[in-house]
């Protein structure tokens, strides 16, 4: 626990800085499977707008309460070049759980099983739902937030959508930065 | 009719006798003790982690639908039993939808009869509310802040925790 802590202050500053016209954080590539066992890497994405990627939950119900709107959002944004990738870090949800998890759900988009909590280390992601926006060179534009309230009807906010049309109309994020309340990512001991 | 009516008479001094009895001794069931939960915003929130009055605050965050935060909740309570009031207080700050306090989080808190105060964040952004308690907290639950007497927060981890890890915890601030 003490070591989580360390790594919850620490781990925002650990990303690798790169200068452009603005510092954003940059993640590391990696090479997960699927709930199908076929290995997807970033990279292998390059030629994409953005890449999304979800850290979810097959038990949490904060993140089953966006599962619709993960779909809606994969629906409106694969046909403009974003790709979604839902993965999956929590210990006690196997890979079984996910892929039942994804069918019922009707989850179009990837869904890898991070073992061991190993990309989410490196992502220092801690709760689910939770969005990471890269661009090409694994830049992150955007870092947070679904949107701001877990009742659909209740959302006054849709964080990840304005960020979308923002890299997708070649603006910067306004806020690139968002948090809510959710369920920890379970990890190893 | 003399003796009936003494029967009559008889028999309800034992069915008061009874249930006399009854509630002096029986141990009062959670579903029927209900507790007091009050809402708290963000001005609150600093009111009562400043109000010390000597006293080290553990503060857990935690929510009906957070599944880790169900699982951690008996030792909470178990730690708030043992503790000690004199020197520390023990707090909860529910991030259900206030709409559910009926609904969910009293439902619940009747399961344990919580020797501590709960509060339901009534909040205007959850951003606000999050940064109040830490600003390096991204809002995952359950999550334990530890202030210590004068009001300074010493500590903040995320995760569920056991009850000896709460009493570590807690033990280590002075």
């Amino acid at each position: 626990m003490k070591k989580l802590t360390a790594l919850l202050i620490i781990g925002m500053m650990t990303f690798t800085n790169t200068h452009s016209t603005e510092i954003k954080k940059k993640v590391d590539n990696f090479t997960l499977e699927d709930y199908n066992g076929i290995k997807h890497s970033l990279t292998d994405y390059k030629s994409s707008k953005a890449v999304v990627i979800i850290f979810i939950a097959t038990q949490c119900p904060i993140s089953n309460a966006y599962n619709e709107r993960m779909v809606e959002l994969n629906k409106d944004y694969a046909s403009k070049g974003v790709v979604f990738i839902g993965i999956n870090s929590n210990k006690q949800e196997s890979v079984e759980e996910v892929k039942e998890h994804a069918k019922k759900n009707g989850f179009l988009f990837t869904v890898l099983k991070d073992y061991r909590n190993v990309i989410a280390d490196k992502f220092k992601a801690s709760v689910t739902p939770e969005v990471y926006v890269l661009n090409n060179a694994l830049e992150v534009l955007y870092h947070g937030r679904i949107d701001d309230s877990k009742n659909k009807d209740k959302v006054a906010s849709n964080d990840l959508r304005t960020a979308l049309d923002a890299i997708l109309t070649g603006k910067p994020v306004g806020t690139n930065e968002t948090k809510a309340f959710g369920c920890t990512i379970k990890r190893v001991d | 009719m003399k003796q009936i009516l003494f029967f009559n008479i008889l028999m309800l001094l034992l069915v008061i006798a009874a249930a006399g009895c009854n509630s002096r001794n029986m141990e009062p069931a959670g579903e029927n003790v209900v507790p007091e939960v009050t809402f708290i915003d963000e001005t609150g929130l600093r009111n009562l982690i400043a109000n010390r009055n000597g006293k080290i605050l553990l503060l857990n965050v935690w929510a009906t639908w957070c599944p880790p935060c169900v699982e951690e909740f008996p030792d909470l309570v178990k730690l708030a039993r043992n503790i000690g009031e004199e020197k520390y207080e023990i707090v909860g700050i529910s991030v259900d939808e206030p709409d559910d306090l009926n609904g969910k989080v009293i439902p619940f808190l009747q399961k344990y009869v919580v020797p501590f105060k709960v509060f339901i964040a009534e909040i205007g952004k959850q951003e606000d509310f999050i940064n109040t308690l830490n600003s390096f907290w991204n809002g995952a639950i359950p999550a334990t802040f530890i202030y210590d007497s004068t009001g300074s927060q010493r500590s903040f981890s995320i995760g569920t925790k056991s009850y000896e890890q709460f009493i570590e915890e807690l033990k280590s601030v002075k």
